[in-house]
């Protein structure tokens, strides 16, 4: 007896059930076929090859009903042709690949393109597609200048075609269900004061060149790249790319924009590469300083290349209570200790949070406790149903914010992070990047900077 | 994934051979955000909170998992089993002190029930799956870490690495080629009184004990931890370390007997080893000796 998935589902089936067991292999429903006509779907394109760009094809893009694939573009032949033949493998599609951008808008029928290149060639790739009747969705960085940046947004503005940037915390339900009910219904930790984040790594993003990669040097300089390294580790070069602040504070500092429903006025930052001596800072810190509604807030951002140690979570905190979030483990609830726990009942019964690892359901009503023994673990809480937030993807975040985009395209759904509202975090990152080039002075940031 | 993984690689550029391993610990942390029932936004996680009648698109590697998961609870006989997240809660509600012995008893018997009436179904045709009553509780820790292995391999072939021995947490190991002095990779089986050695180019081997853990362990098809294995330690090795480490956990709660004529009609099993009042032992049934 050997491995054999494709056995006939009945006897799996018959086989699973002679167990007992509740879990079998089969399909309940009998419905495989995607119920979407070709014309209700949205013709997509996607540029960019690499990690990212192989991210969108092969696990969010499948995975959305509406979502039509239809070419893919990159300059590095083994990359965009090993994609196209995957992906036409694996869906018995009839995927195009193409080198030039260009040469692909004219010759295909599309609606949309995904921008999964290096931050450079944003601005140009999407206004061009913009101009050109497409929606575009566009990985973050907007792009690697302030001015670039504001092009897209207008480019947006101008055209009405959509242009969703892809900071994806932003349609994680998780993160959507903490700032629609918990922070703007329930005003569950009061008035926030305290944004923490941090994003730890072991070491730069760096990676050598692919053997299997035909790199022609003269076609890659016609694409703005002078080195084989450039084009695998572009983020490293100021001209190509942000360095961490854009890479990864972008992401964290936009959710404390998002949570404290605000925009900072004033920002200080250090920072240096004296660790990996590449161009971008690989170490840094910055404050930044908020007017919430409810008061003064600060936010406090570091960047550490060189340890893994602590990781990747946003923490805030507010007078009535705090929380970590992330799209790793670490999320936690606290109530602060002035606040009676009856206080939270309401929103354990509400369904919203959890306590005591939701073990509640457990203990023996009739007794009250539990007897007495050793010291109880401090009361935290955790997230359990979301509810009361409208849409609810139950989608991995990347996969839920390129839906989003998707369905907004179809008119069914409008963007959860549109260009413009992008804009107003990287006007913060371009602001912390002129703190560090300034030796760390303080750097005031006026409401008009931020509009478009 | 709660545990150590260790990665040696065998290569002739140094520089190539470091940011492969750096790209091994990379695709662990991309694992992780699909596999583990402690990171909400996981497959895992979500496949959890499916309500009656709702059903969820799955990444490719959660649904290769699972299949292998479930070829593994049918050989066993649900010795293996992934559906007992709910029992690991409420054991570990225990030791924290939240329930205590009566509670956990009494929860026990109703998340075996639960189980027992839920029902779930996994795409043999597409990563789908489908919850038509919930009820049961996933968590891949028994085969996830040497899955992990497997991917990892199938990496390190594509940058052209022949050579590689893989370890998570000191229990899977994943062993291809050779070593840097060109001998075939060594493992050691010990008990008590005695050791050996296992020399291999091509195997992955994985070990169940209660070493760490104490001699009462879990017993899915009953849902209690009373069982008492008939071994010290066990060790199953097939060519997919997936499938070692979850068999390693099955075969544990059988009998030797049972072993041995599940062996008889499965190729996957390289050989079982175990120990057992100090000594080493192997299976009769073994397809390779060792």
């Amino acid at each position: 007896m050997a491995t054999d998935f494709n056995s006939d589902r009945r006897s799996f089936i018959k086989n699973s059930a002679l167990f007992g067991t509740g879990l079998m292999l089969g399909n309940p429903f009998n419905i495989t076929a995607n119920p979407l006509k070709v014309g209700d779907k949205v013709n997509i394109a996607v540029v960019g090859c690499g990690g990212r760009g192989r991210g969108v094809i092969f696990n969010n893009i499948p995975k959305i009903p509406s979502a039509n694939l239809v070419a893919v573009c990159d300059i590095i032949e083994s990359r965009r042709e090993q994609t196209k033949d995957r992906f036409n493998i694996m869906y018995n599609t009839k995927v195009k690949a193409y080198e030039n951008f260009y040469e692909m808008l004219e010759k295909e029928n599309l609606d949309a393109v995904a921008l999964i290149t290096p931050d450079f060639w944003h601005m140009p790739h999407a206004v061009d597609a913009m101009e050109a009747g497409l929606h575009v969705y566009c990985e973050k960085a907007m792009s690697n200048s302030l001015a670039d940046a504001k092009k897209m947004a207008e480019s947006m503005k101008k055209t009405g075609k959509l242009l969703q940037i892809g900071r994806q915390r932003r349609s994680n339900d998780r993160y959507r269900f903490t700032k629609n009910v918990l922070l703007e219904n329930e005003k569950m930790f009061g008035r926030l004061t305290h944004a923490i984040g941090q994003w730890n790594r072991s070491q730069i993003w760096t990676q050598p060149p692919n053997k299997q990669d035909k790199i022609d040097l003269n076609t890659l300089k016609q694409y703005g790249f002078d080195t084989v390294d450039q084009i695998y580790n572009w983020r490293n070069y100021k001209k190509l790319g942000g360095g961490v602040v854009s890479d990864l504070g972008s992401h964290q500092i936009d959710i404390f924009n998002w949570f404290f429903d605000a925009y900072p006025h004033t920002v200080y930052a250090a920072g240096n590469n004296s660790y990996f001596n590449f161009e971008q800072a690989d170490t840094m810190a910055t404050i930044l300083e908020y007017d919430t509604a409810a008061g003064p807030a600060i936010g406090i951002y570091e960047n550490i290349s060189n340890s893994r140690a602590i990781g990747v979570y946003e923490r805030f905190i507010g007078d009535n209570g705090a929380f970590i979030i992330s799209e790793g483990k670490d999320n936690k609830i606290y109530r602060e200790s002035r606040v009676d726990s009856k206080a939270w009942d309401k929103y354990i019964e509400a369904g919203y949070i959890s306590n005591l690892a939701d073990m509640n359901k457990y203990k023996a009503k009739e007794s009250g406790d539990s007897g007495i023994k050793e010291t109880a673990p401090q009361v935290s809480y955790d997230i359990n149903e979301m509810k009361d937030m409208g849409k609810i993807y139950n989608l991995a975040a990347h996969t839920a914010h390129f839906y989003n985009f998707v369905e907004s395209v179809r008119e069914k759904e409008t963007l959860n992070y549109d260009a413009i509202t992008s804009f107003k975090s990287e006007v913060c990152i371009y602001k912390i990047h002129e703190a560090v080039n300034n030796n760390g002075d303080m750097v005031k940031i006026s409401p008009e900077e931020y509009e478009i | 994934m709660a545990t150590q993984f260790t990665v040696a690689l065998v290569g002739e550029d140094a520089q190539d051979v470091a940011w492969a391993a750096q790209q091994c610990f990379r695709r662990l942390d991309e694992l992780e955000l699909k596999l583990s029932r402690f990171i909400p936004d996981s497959d895992v996680s979500r496949i959890n909170k499916l309500k009656d009648g709702e059903q969820l698109l799955i990444d490719y590697e959660t649904w290769e998992v699972m299949k292998l998961a479930i070829a593994a609870q049918q050989w066993t006989q649900g010795a293996f089993d992934i559906g007992v997240a709910e029992h690991m809660n409420i054991f570990r509600a225990a030791k924290e002190g939240i329930l205590n012995e009566f509670e956990m008893g009494n929860a026990l018997i109703k998340a075996q029930e639960s189980k027992h009436n839920a029902s779930l179904y996994l795409d043999p045709a597409q990563p789908k799956f489908y919850c038509l009553r919930e009820g049961m509780q996933f968590d891949l820790g028994g085969i996830g870490k040497g899955y992990a292995l497997d991917q990892l391999a199938l990496f390190l072939e594509t940058q052209g690495i022949k050579d590689y021995s893989l370890g998570a947490g000191e229990s899977t190991v994943l062993s291809v080629g050779q070593d840097s002095d060109g001998n075939p990779w060594q493992h050691t089986l010990a008990a008590d009184s005695m050791k050996e050695t296992i020399a291999t180019n091509r195997l992955a081997i994985s070990a169940s004990g209660t070493f760490y853990q104490g001699n009462h362990i879990f017993d899915p098809r009953t849902g209690k931890n009373k069982l008492v294995s008939s071994f010290d330690r066990l060790w199953v090795a097939c060519d997919s370390a997936a499938l070692a480490d979850a068999l390693s956990t099955g075969l544990y709660l059988l009998s030797l007997a049972e072993i041995e004529s599940l062996m008889e009609s499965l190729d996957d099993i390289q050989w079982v080893a175990y120990s057992k009042d100090g000594k080493l032992f192997r299976t009769s049934q073994n397809n390779v000796n060792l």
